[in-house]
């Protein structure tokens, strides 16, 4: 699960990041499709993210009655995804955006409000565990000492191939595409590039007709004063 | 890709499976957009624009798929 996590925050994040540098430049697209797409991938990828972290904390934590040496790295995942949660919840220009997903924000506080707690108790049992330990296992993990994400498992890993029940619902048929205005001003268009095409391809027949006839006589005159 | 959007939070199982058919189906043919039929377009010369919008979009269906199968697997 935490992998598949990942998998969707990183596609998401790169969805943001080109968005970003996209939309510096200026571009037919609106304001307003700008921000709802930098809203969506922005926050998918914030949710994401945390919810891989949240996700490997759970993993290890099922764990720790084994080995209680994995508190350590509980604690490092919950800390990572709550610093991402509390950047993306206090990020004010995405502070609007948050607000028209209510629904979104409200499941991030709430993980918000999860990770606090199972972070209070997690630190706990750590002190208890140093404190009973006659060994020194090593309990302060940063984020850097944090293992490498998971590769997806094969199952789960997408390839993009031309799906054998695909159906294009609009195949051969354009004019469902768009409105009746866009299609007479398309059809308007192609007409008149067609028109456009012609003229072209008469002029270029004329030049080099010209052409041809220059170099003929350009030829002779040369050979003539020979 | 506006119905995996759709189908990937609703609560039915189905629909989420279904979610993340038509999000491979939108992720496949904005690839086949981009590679096979917009690389031509933007070869031929007749372009003012070299904006990544396929790119932005193929990620997007990408992350939409993980999320389809998340929230799928989640319920389970």
């Amino acid at each position: 699960m935490a992998a598949i996590c990942g998998a969707a925050s990183r596609h998401f994040y790169k969805a943001y990041s080109v968005a970003e540098s996209f939309f510096m430049n200026p571009s037919g697209i609106s304001d307003k499709a700008k921000t709802e797409i930098l809203a969506l991938t922005y926050i998918e990828s914030l949710y994401f993210d945390v919810m891989t972290n949240a996700r490997y904390a759970k993993h290890y934590g099922t764990m720790i009655d084994r080995d209680s040496s994995l508190i350590g790295l509980v604690i490092a995942y919950e800390k990572k995804a709550l610093r991402l949660l509390e950047i993306g919840l206090k990020n004010q220009s995405v502070e609007t955006l948050l607000n028209q997903n209510m629904k979104q924000k409200m499941e991030l506080v709430q993980i918000q409000n999860e990770l606090r707690d199972s972070l209070a108790v997690m630190t706990r049992n750590a002190i208890m565990v140093k404190a009973r330990s006659t060994l020194s296992v090593m309990l302060d993990f940063e984020e850097s000492d944090l293992p490498a994400d998971e590769d997806l498992p094969q199952e789960y890993i997408v390839k993009l191939v031309m799906p054998p029940n695909l159906i294009l619902e609009n195949e051969g048929d354009f004019a469902k595409l768009m409105s009746e205005d866009a299609y007479v001003i398309g059809q308007e268009l192609t007409d008149y590039s067609d028109s456009k095409k012609a003229t072209i391809e008469l002029s270029r027949n004329r030049l080099e007709e010209e052409i041809e006839k220059v170099y003929n006589e350009e030829f002779v005159n040369f050979y003539l004063q020979l | 890709m506006t119905r995996a959007l759709q189908f990937c939070s609703s609560d039915n199982d189905n629909l989420k499976k279904e979610g993340i058919v038509k999000a491979k189906n939108a992720a496949y043919l904005l690839r086949e957009m981009k590679e096979k039929y917009y690389g031509e377009f933007v070869n031929s010369g007749f372009h003012d624009t070299q904006f990544p919008h396929l790119d932005i979009l193929e990620s997007v269906n990408l992350g939409l798929l993980y999320k389809c199968l998340y929230n799928s697997l989640k319920v389970n």
